[in-house]
């Protein structure tokens, strides 16, 4: 087994907004190994986007972060500003949700990228301009050299998404943290896009993150999920037992509330009942007992730990999971 | 870029300067009798008949309008009345010490004003942000007049270092400077703050600060290029103002520039001379406009591909 890359530990963000602390992350466990993908899946709001800029420490000064990210067993939050830039973009790059509004737009693509790449690499003008076509070729842009010439608002969505992994790649990440890469583009694209991730990932050996909120992508794209619920990660598997054997109930609602081409059309879909906790209103005890129906005296007391459930790579956080 | 927006900007430009220049034309002759104005109250109807005839005002209007624009289009701005010295002379003298000025308080201005803004931005609420801020809205709240007469009475007559009116040395650029330049300093750095707190929230901000590059980078290579899409717009509003934002500032400091001949120009009915301000007055509003439009092409990509603009 491949050792850990990235390791998070104990993760906590708050927001300061307006006197108010807003607790977005209240304890995120997770790590990647090298040249692994895995997932962090959950609702909107479950923390898993801030986790993962809270790695780049791109959060802004009104986030506090507590815990530890320890990437190569230097821990990441204690590094200067400058010792931070050095990880950004060169060990773990990261692309997000909506590519077209992620690019500068009073900038051309080719001016973009170049800066990229000279910031990584010290190449000459000329040297990173062929660097630049040539990373557009390889995430599958025809006509490269056009295309440096242009503006994000002349590309589609799915060429910005392209751009945006192609800035990516240019100081060659050992990570690759893709924060809702699909979500903003239509269904084709985001196949088109998924598998190019896969395609970098096994070429490149480039460990990727993939955040979302499909666990259809999930399925077909990772090797370990982490499953987030209200700022916490309450269960960690394989991707082949978590959807063959979930343990927590609120996975296993998920994997209720997804439609199956296989499934019996008189299958009716369960919703999970009830809403996510907002930050300022999170229950007593378990965050999820006050939609579970698994939920007993113990739930409203303590919040369970991530615990290993016999397998050493399959954890959930439930006094009640599944075995 | 496309050649018809531009084309039908510069139409459109062209077409405003000559509605300004019959409005004046109308509203001057229709508003009172330049012999009367000129001539002593002594005057005989003879030599209000002669001076009538003599500068063709006996005429009917649409003859004096015909004649006007054809002597304007061979470059002929008639003679003042006053000075009987053709316009474009008096022009040629006053203009560029009016276009000294400005331009320098402008120029002033933008060096202060978006490194302030930005600061501002950057610090947003803390002291800093409040202190230049609280600069910016003194100084474009304030009055020129009122500022430039308490700067005469602390520089020139308290301290008497710096002298009052007159344009002779470099010494006397200062107080008249420093009056118009504090104004758009005001404007212009809060302009700059809101802008940059706009954009440094936008998500290709984020990418670049992931991608690794320096604050200063980020700063300066990324955010500002789109934030100063609506600063040039006021910058290029004052720039098209020098002319009338001359007036009140050339008056108080008796700066021999077009701004204060207007306000004499109109007092004596000067019709020829206050015609040729307010042409030039809306020939550097309309240009600058048009300068604008072109920077926006220039700034902001997504404008030129749009048909037409607005």
């Amino acid at each position: 087994m491949n050792s850990d890359l990235l390791t998070v530990s104990n993760l906590g963000v708050d927001f300061l907004t307006g006197g108010r602390t807003i607790n977005a992350v209240q304890k995120v466990d997770f790590s990647v190994r090298e040249k692994e993908v895995v997932g962090l899946v959950g609702e909107s709001g479950c923390g898993k986007s801030v986790s993962c800029m809270a790695i780049l420490r791109i959060l802004g000064e009104t986030a506090k972060t507590t815990g530890s990210i320890r990437y190569k067993g230097t821990e990441l939050l204690d590094l200067s500003e400058s010792g931070i830039r050095k990880i950004r973009g060169k060990e773990i790059a990261m692309i997000f949700q909506d590519p077209v509004t992620s690019l500068n737009p009073v900038k051309k693509i080719g001016s973009q990228l170049i800066e990229i790449i000279q910031l990584h690499s010290r190449l000459s003008s000329d040297s990173a301009r062929k660097k630049a076509v040539s990373l557009l070729e390889q995430v599958g842009i025809a006509n490269p050299a056009d295309r440096l010439k242009d503006y994000p608002h002349q590309l589609s969505g799915g060429l910005c998404q392209r751009v945006m992994i192609a800035m990516a790649l240019a100081g060659d990440p050992n990570i690759l943290i893709a924060d809702e890469p699909t979500t903003a583009l239509d269904v084709t694209v985001q196949a088109q896009i998924l598998s190019l991730l896969k395609r970098l990932n096994r070429e490149r050996g480039m460990a990727t993150i993939l955040i979302t909120h499909d666990l259809g992508v999930i399925a077909e794209n990772v090797e370990r999920v982490f499953v987030l619920y209200a700022g916490l990660v309450v269960e960690e598997a394989p991707v082949d037992v978590l959807f063959k054997k979930p343990a927590h109930p609120y996975t296993q609602g998920l994997l209720k509330s997804l439609p199956r081409m296989t499934d019996d059309k008189e299958r009716p879909l369960v919703p999970i009942e009830g809403v996510v906790p907002s930050p300022e209103n999170r229950p007593s005890g378990c965050c999820f007992q006050p939609r579970c129906s698994r939920s007993t005296e113990i739930c409203l007391k303590k919040q369970p730990l991530l615990e290993s459930l016999g397998s050493g790579d399959h954890k959930a956080a439930c006094f009640h999971a599944e075995i | 870029m496309h050649i018809t927006y531009f084309l039908g900007k510069i139409a459109r430009a062209l077409f405003t300067m000559v509605l300004v220049v019959t409005f004046v034309f109308v509203v001057l002759r229709a508003t009172g009798d330049p012999a009367q104005a000129m001539l002593p109250e002594d005057a005989t109807q003879q030599d209000i008949e002669h001076f009538r005839s003599m500068w063709g005002l006996d005429k009917p209007l649409y003859e004096q309008y015909g004649v006007y624009w054809l002597n304007i289009l061979k470059g002929n701005f008639g003679q003042s009345y006053r000075d009987r010295r053709p316009v474009t002379d008096i022009m040629a003298e006053r203009l560029p010490k009016t276009v000294y000025l400005m331009t320098l308080s402008i120029v002033f201005a933008v060096i202060i004003a978006i490194p302030m803004g930005v600061k501002a931005a950057l610090n947003r609420n803390t002291f800093i942000d409040r202190f230049t801020m609280g600069t910016a809205v003194f100084g474009f709240s304030m009055p020129n007049f009122f500022l430039g007469i308490l700067l005469i009475l602390l520089f020139s007559v308290k301290l008497k270092i710096l002298p009052s009116s007159g344009s002779d040395s470099w010494k006397h650029i200062i107080l008249p400077l420093l009056t118009t330049g504090l104004a758009y300093i005001g404007s212009y750095s809060r302009f700059t703050r809101s802008s940059m707190l706009s954009v440094l929230n936008k998500p290709y901000i984020r990418t670049a600060i992931a991608g690794g590059l320096s604050r200063n980078r980020v700063i300066y290579g990324h955010a500002l290029p789109n934030a100063a899409i609506p600063v040039i717009t006021i910058i290029g509003a004052t720039v098209g103002r020098i002319i009338a934002g001359s007036i009140v500032i050339e008056t108080v400091f008796a700066w021999p520039g077009v701004g204060r001949l207007l306000v004499t120009s109109v007092g004596a009915r000067d019709l020829s001379v206050v015609q040729a301000i307010v042409m030039l007055l809306s020939i550097t509003i309309v240009t600058a406009n048009l300068i604008v439009d072109i920077l926006y092409g220039i700034l902001d990509p997504r404008i030129r591909t749009k048909k037409g603009g607005v």
